[in-house]
């Protein structure tokens, strides 16, 4: 116990972690702020775009009635006319909607405008938005009206899940968990290269046990700063949004094309962010102890999880490879994922790298 | 000299220096090699693609000839005529994709170039006419046409595309186009494009933000000549002070051997993937074009891009290889001119590294104002000045971001000097 205090305390001593949290909370409120004051800018979004799709119809409309005029207009294209003057009508109805504010209303008139132009894009009218698209809002429009929640905007929402969520994807990935392992790892390699290694391999202390002391030491720290993390990115819009009641069951879409809520999501979130945190603690102990150079493991680090990032960007989600679980948010909302099976794939390659730091430096002198 | 050769020695007699050096070449061989494998996955995918259409194709036309057959016994000749036509079309196309098939696998780049600008030509020759799409969304008249005369400069030249995720007009992506949601997604699968050939692959590496990771890493291994011997359990700086230098000239020599190895280093990361092509599919053509924006002019409504009017053209290889390597140098001086006054300061090379990413990080978001030296980082979105085009700023140029990290980076190294200088006690 009095080892694991002193590591604390040395890693608090360094300042760099006191300093990392200070910035992690800076980033966590400097975005809230930021999507707080960009409110009305999710309105002006929502009217330009269905703006643009109602100038659209339009020039079809009058498209249509010029032809009419030059009695050019055929049965078809006189039906074409009618769902075009809905449509123009709905959109109409639709903006004014999102301009009063009215959610239930506007999210009932978007599925009624998504319907009438999936039946004019049938009849090859105009209307530039993807059929998939316009299905899958219908879809979450629908769950939003059962469970009674405005829909809210995936970037800019400061409600408490949908905000967490993107700080999610922002803070928990392999870039955030390498800044981590960066400020972490100097404990250990500073240690062999400053020769203060060799005082602690003279205390009355097995390796085995100290090894373990600093892996436990990093972990209890890393866990504290997602707690930060997580804690901060919920209280700042509990205390300062008015919160919609029932937020947490805000429907998210999955990559299938499946709802989850927004409490699975978080709660998977947290889970596979502790344990992609004690995998990765436990391979910086591993090529910490191994190399014990911080430049070269510093790079060897930066390397593995650049590769992955690249990887995983390009594709390539293997449910073997626990580094795919870095990518948090990609991880949850992947319907492959199966979250026992990572945590358990993760926990087991966390034991197999510490067994491994163990043993090599049972007997390894130090030079 | 003797100083700065001194110096030189001391990083090439580190472990560390040899082991980091060989952990970057292994990195972007790596990074060479799962390129290469994507690369052939997406070949062998086309080729698949072509006979799927080729299958296809010669089941329409066995199920046109079994309607014809249905229709004479019927007596229904003008179905038989009908079908005939339709037998007709469909061998032509099951020929026509056996034909593009086979200059596929054989490489005979003219006739697929040929079959593309024959598909593309139609858009061309009526802008406002008609135009093609991904799910409801059309693609810009600029994309178009700037797809259109890269193929005719590929055709010309007879070089090798990129590889793309599909076998029909390899689209080249431009900022004109503003794909939402599913269409979006399917866009960005099919114009993002892979390098078959070492000079290509570096022009895709190049755009990934290659050279700024290449750089800070240089930084991490070369930048801490000072620092790393004026930290309170190593003061091997003092040494230096005992002799008859003046601080002037350790200063100098220290920087500028960690200088020159970062140079060193930075140019051996862009040769590293040339040398893995010497191997596989050879370096390619330096005469392959590279899109430039040529702006968009101030109309009544604004600032807004033209996709119909707005103008570009194309520069080689190797005229942009010329500007990668002048933006090596400055960029890796002036990156290297803030981590080493950092380190005079923090003396931690890893809390450097991750000061001067975040710095370099923010900086490139922050602003894109001409006389902010981080908007040049994307040094390919600066030569191709789509930042200049997007920002209707046409002071954000090439010329200007070079002579900005001149500027900056002899500040900021003068400014490390006096650090240094004023420096007395090492403690």
């Amino acid at each position: 116990m009095k080892l694991f205090l002193f590591e604390m305390k040395k890693i608090h001593h360094t300042r760099a972690f006191t300093i990392f949290i200070f910035l992690t909370v800076l980033f966590i409120s400097g975005l809230y702020i930021k999507n707080y004051i960009q409110q009305d800018i999710i309105i002006a979004n929502k009217v330009q775009q269905f703006s643009e799709h109602r100038s659209d119809v339009f020039g079809d409309i009058q498209l249509y009635r010029k032809q009419k005029e030059e009695g050019l207009l055929e049965s078809e294209t006189e039906k074409k006319l009618a769902v075009a003057s809905k449509l123009h009508g709905e959109i109409n109805e639709l903006i004014q909607a999102i301009q009063d504010k009215k959610w239930e209303t506007e999210l009932l008139t978007e599925i009624k405008v998504y319907q009438s132009a999936i039946v004019y894009q049938e009849m090859k009218g105009t209307f530039e938005k993807s059929k998939k698209d316009m299905l899958d809002t219908i879809s979450l429009n629908e769950e939003l009206l059962k469970k009674g929640l405005p829909k809210e905007d995936m970037d800019l929402s400061i409600q408490p899940p949908i905000f967490m969520k993107k700080i999610v994807s922002l803070l928990l990935n392999p870039f955030g968990f390498l800044i981590l392992l960066l400020i972490l790892g100097t404990s250990i390699t500073r240690e062999f290269e400053e020769k203060n290694i060799q005082m602690v391999y003279v205390l009355p202390v097995s390796r085995p046990y100290y090894i373990m002391n600093k892996f436990i030491s990093l972990v209890v720290i890393g866990i504290f700063w997602l707690f930060i993390v997580f804690f901060i990115s919920y209280l700042l819009p509990y205390l300062f949004t008015e919160t919609t009641e029932n937020s947490f069951s805000y429907p998210l879409m999955s990559m299938e094309g499946n709802f989850i809520t927004s409490s699975h999501y978080l709660k998977e979130a947290m889970i596979y962010s502790l344990f992609y945190m004690i995998f990765s603690i436990s391979i910086l102990i591993f090529f910490g102890f191994l190399i014990r150079n911080t430049i070269v493991t510093y790079l060897l680090i930066i390397f593995l999880h650049i590769g992955n990032f690249i990887i995983l960007t390009n594709g390539f989600m293997y449910q073997v490879n626990p580094f795919t679980y870095g990518m948090v948010d990609l991880g949850v909302i992947n319907d492959d994922t199966q979250s026992f099976f990572g945590t358990s794939l993760l926990f087991g390659a966390s034991i197999v790298l510490m067994i491994m730091s163990i043993y090599m430096n049972k007997r390894r002198g130090i030079r | 000299m003797r100083a700065f050769l001194f110096e030189c020695k001391k990083l090439l007699k580190k472990k560390t220096t040899f082991v980091s050096i060989s952990l970057s070449i292994l990195s972007v061989i790596g990074l060479y090699l799962f390129n290469y494998s994507v690369v052939e996955k997406i070949n062998k995918g086309n080729i698949a693609f072509y006979e799927i259409n080729l299958e296809r194709f010669n089941n329409f036309v066995n199920d046109s000839k079994e309607e014809k057959e249905n229709a004479i016994e019927a007596g229904n000749t003008a179905k038989a005529e009908e079908m005939d036509l339709m037998i007709k079309r469909y061998q032509e196309s099951s020929t026509n994709y056996e034909n593009l098939k086979k200059s596929y696998e054989k490489e005979s780049w003219k006739t697929l170039y040929e079959e593309d600008m024959k598909n593309l030509q139609i858009f061309i020759n009526d802008p406002n006419g008609s135009s093609i799409g991904i799910e409801e969304q059309l693609i810009s008249n600029f994309t178009i046409r700037a797809t259109y005369e890269e193929i005719k400069i590929l055709k010309e030249n007879n070089s090798k595309p990129f590889i793309q995720n599909t076998i029909h007009d390899n689209f080249l992506p431009t900022i004109y186009d503003n794909f939402t949601g599913s269409s979006l997604e399917q866009w960005e699968l099919i114009t993002k494009r892979y390098g078959r050939e070492g000079f290509s692959f570096l022009v895709q590496l190049i755009q990934m933000l290659y050279i700024p990771a290449v750089v800070l890493i240089g930084c991490f291994i070369f930048g801490n000549t000072i620092s790393s011997e004026s930290t309170k359990k190593r003061r091997g700086i003092n040494f230096y002070k005992v002799l008859p230098y003046s601080n002037l000239k350790i200063f100098v020599a220290k920087y500028l051997s960690g200088y020159v190895f970062l140079l060193l280093f930075s140019l051996l990361m862009l040769a590293i993937p040339l040398v893995c092509s010497l191997f596989t599919n050879g370096l390619g053509s330096l005469k392959n074009p590279i899109l430039v924006y040529e702006g968009s002019k101030p109309n009544i409504f604004g600032n807004t891009l033209n996709p119909i009017d707005d103008q570009f053209h194309f520069i080689d290889y190797q005229e942009y290889f010329w500007k990668i390597l002048l933006f090596v140098f400055l960029f890796s001086f002036f990156m290297y001119s803030i981590y080493f006054l950092l380190s005079l300061f923090i003396k931690n090379p890893n809390i450097t590294l991750i000061l001067l990413g975040a710095i370099t990080f923010i900086g490139l978001n922050i602003s894109s104002s001409e006389f902010n030296p981080f908007i040049y980082t994307d040094i390919h979105k600066i030569i191709t000045r789509e930042i200049a085009t997007l920002t209707f700023n046409p002071g954000v140029s090439y010329s200007t971001g070079l002579k900005l990290y001149l500027i900056i980076g002899l500040i900021l190294s003068f400014i490390g000097y006096f650090k240094f200088y004023f420096n007395k006690e090492i403690t």
